[in-house]
């Protein structure tokens, strides 16, 4: 009777350890939670900073400038309004925004070769050397009104007339939550500090230069850098990703020298991105300066492609083995040349395969700003970058130079870029998911 | 019907093939073909020569760290003749505070100044009313214990200077005393613009040979000696101050931040990481997978300047209400490390559950046989026959968190630090890496050159973790 089992005994034991698997069931769905729960953490907490009341003070109150508000005026009224305010003014005005030579030759070029827009005949052969007295301020608000939109003459006023400027900013989760004690701050400030509700991300963000005034920055030339440096990244390397990937599927043997090549791509891709601004920097700024113009966008399109390239073999790679051989086999069968089955039979099956990599070297691109730093991205640029060889700025590294600034408001800046760059990047993933899938059915 | 059948091929429209490139069918190689072959292959070579390039820049440029060098005018602290204070009372070896008698006005010390009580020489850290809190046993002095009324001797640092004039047929060159130590046979040192070899020292009289950089000159007497200072591969392993102003380069302080702020990310990303693809692996349904994985993917697709945002204005303040209050500083290692340890979980758990899923079903299958709970056959089958790929996934998640940098840059601190407290501001290597370069540099100064040693230490550390993860996916992969 004594080797028979205890059945008691083995019941517990079942028991205890159904309840322990049973148990890590949940602690791993657990931590599945978290992980799910930081990501809208993540989130949150970055649209928590886009909305929210500011405090702003200001010199005058834009109701004694003009009955109506200043959003339903015309451009006309809007640049009587500055021709008021401030004559003086006026010509830099012109200048920062509608200048198209160098700016130390401005004033003594005729306002039809120095205006970047419509010029009204009679002043068309005046420079602004000629215009003195009275007639230069009315000059040049007939300018300002043949050439802004109403929105740019409005902040335009809001800088130079109102001088609003923002003293305290909260985030969306206080604004909803301590309203109360917010309006009663505001109202108790001696400043006479005027509270509004304000959406960062707005039009002016998106098209104005960067300042070192945060009610007048904005990420225009960054997003056009950015634009511009992913463009030229592209152009570079597709066409080297593809070719690596081509040689390494199709044409490479089997031998050491194309071993060599293969873990090399691999090592590359765990290589720090911060180590390719550094080759970038020796390499491209300085060595290659004379061709590169040194700190350029093309220094820094050619870093990113070194640095995305690894990613771009490797995807191509997979797409082109995706190609079934068959396909090849009845290409040679034909009489195709090699050089005939790839370029003609295997790119274009293996293309939705290729783009989807390429879009994901981009995504890894579009985010990247240690490179970029290393290579000399520059925040204080305020011209939209023109050729490859234009210093330029990126909207990353707007981001990483708003959120190290101590003004507490250029936090919320920066959060609302942080949001153009992440509807930009989700926009770019959602066409390689769109790409894949109909790759996926067509196969089917 | 029949005559349907019979209806004969139209002869006009005959398919005519025309042999018109005869070679092609005899075989015969173009030259355009070898052409293109030769083209592909240059790309696929792309990335080798980015390999040699980045190895070559690194360790060029680091070559000419080690070989730069830097003048500093030599000086050490020497105390003044007369006592300032006294001390009241006496104090033991271990006491940090000491009590004075002022004899004299209250201000006479300073913040950092060096004193002199006996042999010992203390730095104020401090200094409280009527008190003076030090460091002790500094400049390689021995900490003894002070008696009641010992003379406190201010110290000011005194710059090394000729005694004599010098003329150019000299070859000696007398310090003030008590100098002689501060040099070694063998340096540089640099009087006007004339570089000087030291090739004996005897006290403070020092054998030079005359006129190694610049012209042979005379030199009055009085004059500054600057000492050559040049960084050696030791100094950079071993001393624990980064400096670059007063020429100390000691990589300890970034390396320290950087494994303690890796340290915290692993803390948080393996667990979370491996029990995220232990459910997704072997619990999930396909839409819960469906669902979950393209979220993970989202989080290892945010770029890592938004976490760095995330940590600076999320994290920290949220650490500073719940848990540190005033302890933890506006920048600091832990939160940049949390950060961190978010942004590696994806890629860990990614690749934790490509390694589980490859294990056969047999194997699992067997034991549930044997009367195993799930959980039982996941830690104890699964796991042991995943180890090589999960070890491998851990590995380079340690590497991507080193060499991840725009978090630490924003949110670990902006300085070196050497210091294990994790509430603490710190810089890491690719942070210090960022910020020099950040400025604009000049080409080949001792700044410049630095950050591509640290540049080089930090491809050395990331590349071995590399190899080794592929080393061990392959060695001890388990083969079914």
């Amino acid at each position: 009777m004594s080797n028979l089992v205890d059945v008691g005994v083995y019941r517990s034991g079942v028991i205890r350890r159904n309840w322990s698997a049973l148990l890590m069931q949940r602690f791993y769905l657990g931590t599945l939670v978290i992980a799910i729960f930081i990501l809208f953490l993540l989130l949150f907490s970055i649209i928590n900073q886009t909305i929210g009341y500011i405090s702003v003070t200001q010199a005058i109150k834009a109701e004694q400038l003009s009955a109506q508000p200043l959003e339903t005026l015309t451009s006309e009224e809007l640049a009587n309004i500055l021709l008021e305010q401030t004559p003086r003014l006026l010509l830099v005005m012109v200048r920062d925004n509608l200048n198209k030579v160098a700016t130390d030759q401005f004033t003594s070029t005729a306002l039809k070769d120095g205006i970047n827009g419509t010029v009204p005949a009679d002043l068309a052969d005046l420079t602004p050397r000629d215009l003195t007295g009275d007639a230069g301020p009315a000059a040049y608000a007939r300018l300002l009104a043949a050439n802004l939109t109403p929105d740019q003459l409005v902040s335009l006023i809001e800088v130079n007339v109102l001088k609003v400027e923002i003293e305290q900013s909260w985030s969306l989760w206080e604004s909803l939550t301590q309203k109360a004690e917010i309006e009663a701050e505001v109202a108790a400030s001696e400043t006479g500090e005027e509270l509004r509700f304000h959406s960062w991300l707005n039009t002016k963000l998106l098209t104005q230069r960067n300042s070192q005034r945060v009610e007048e920055a904005g990420i225009g030339p960054a997003l056009a850098g950015t634009a511009y440096l992913l463009a030229l990244t592209v152009l570079i390397s597709l066409p080297l990703g593809v070719g690596a990937a081509i040689y390494l599927e199709e044409y490479a043997q089997e031998n050491f020298l194309n071993r060599l090549l293969e873990t090399n791509i691999r090592n590359l891709a765990g290589v720090p991105s911060i180590i390719y601004g550094m080759l970038g920097l020796t390499v491209f700024v300085n060595t290659f300066s004379s061709i590169t113009q040194g700190r350029s966008i093309l220094s820094g399109a050619l870093t990113l492609s070194l640095l995305i390239l690894p990613i771009i073999i490797t995807n191509s790679r997979e797409a082109l083995r995706a190609v079934p051989s068959p396909i090849r086999e009845a290409s040679y069968g034909l009489g195709a040349t090699k050089w005939q089955t790839v370029s003609r039979q295997v790119l274009p099956a293996a293309l939705p395969g290729i783009l989807t990599g390429l879009i994901l070297g981009v995504s890894r691109a579009i985010g990247e700003t240690a490179p970029l730093i290393v290579i000399g991205a520059t925040n204080s640029i305020s011209t939209y970058p023109d050729s490859p060889f234009s210093r330029f700025a990126v909207l990353p590294f707007t981001i990483y130079n708003w959120s190290s600034q101590p003004d507490a408001a250029f936090k919320n800046a920066s959060s609302a870029a942080i949001v153009v760059l992440l509807i930009a990047l989700l926009s770019i993933n959602s066409v390689a998911i769109i790409l894949r899938n109909r790759a996926v059915s067509k196969r089917v | 019907m029949a005559s349907e059948q019979a209806q004969p091929i139209p002869t006009g429209t005959a398919v005519d093939i025309k042999l018109k490139a005869k070679s092609d069918l005899r075989g015969q190689p173009r030259p355009g073909e070898k052409i293109i072959g030769g083209i592909l292959m240059a790309c696929g070579a792309i990335s080798v020569l980015t390999t040699v390039g980045i190895v070559l820049v690194l360790l060029s440029q680091t070559i000419l760290f080690f070989q730069s060098r830097a003048w500093l005018v030599a000086r050490q602290p020497i105390a003044t003749e007369t006592a300032l204070a006294t001390v009241t009372g006496g104090f033991s070896d271990a006491d940090t505070e000491i009590r004075i008698a002022y004899s004299n006005e209250s201000s006479v010390f300073q913040q950092g100044q060096h004193i002199l009580i006996g042999d010992e020489i203390m730095t104020i850290t401090d200094r409280p009313r009527g008190r003076l809190i030090v460091t002790r046993g500094d400049l390689g002095t021995f900490i003894t214990p002070h008696d009641a009324d010992a003379p406190i001797y201010p110290m000011t640092e005194v710059a090394a200077g000729i005694v004599d004039a010098m003329q150019p047929d000299d070859l000696d060159v007398t310090v003030n005393t008590g100098f002689g130590k501060l040099f070694s046979v063998g340096q540089d040192i640099k009087i006007g613009a004339e570089v000087l070899r030291i090739i004996d020292i005897d006290g403070d009289l020092l054998a030079v040979e005359r006129g190694i950089e610049g012209s042979v000159v005379p030199h009055t007497a009085g004059s500054d000696i600057e000492a050559e200072d040049r960084p050696t591969v030791i100094e950079f392993l071993t001393s624990t101050v980064w400096q670059p102003i007063s020429g100390q380069f000691g990589i300890l302080p970034l390396l320290t931040a950087t494994m303690l702020t890796s340290l915290v990310a692993m803390l948080v990303a393996v667990p979370l990481g491996m029990s995220t693809a232990i459910y997704l692996a072997e619990y999930a349904t396909p839409r819960v997978r469906g669902i979950v994985k393209p979220i993970l993917e989202v989080l290892a697709g945010v770029p890592t300047v938004v976490y760095g945002f995330f940590a600076l204005t999320f994290i920290t303040p949220a650490l500073k209400t719940l848990f540190f209050g005033d302890a933890i500083n506006f920048t600091n290692m832990l939160s940049a490390g949390l950060a961190m340890g978010i942004l590696i979980t994806p890629l860990i758990s990614s690749m934790c559950e490509d390694a589980i899923s490859a294990v056969p079903r047999a194997l699992r299958e067997a034991s549930y046989g044997l009367g195993a709970t799930k959980f039982e056959t996941t830690i104890q089958i699964v796991l042991p026959a995943a180890i090589s790929g999960i070890s491998a996934a851990l590995i380079i998640g340690l590497s991507r968190a080193v060499g991840e940098t725009m978090i630490v840059a924003l949110a670990s601190g902006a300085g070196p630090n050497f210091t294990f407290n994790l509430l603490a501001s710190a810089e890491t290597m690719t942070g210090h890496i960022v910020r020099i370069s950040g400025g604009d540099l000049s080409y080949g100064s001792i700044d410049y050159v630095s950050i591509f040693a640290v540049g080089a230490a930090l491809f050395v550390i990331t590349f071995t973790l590399n190899l080794l993860s592929g080393y061990i996916a392959n060695r001890l992969r388990e083969r079914y």
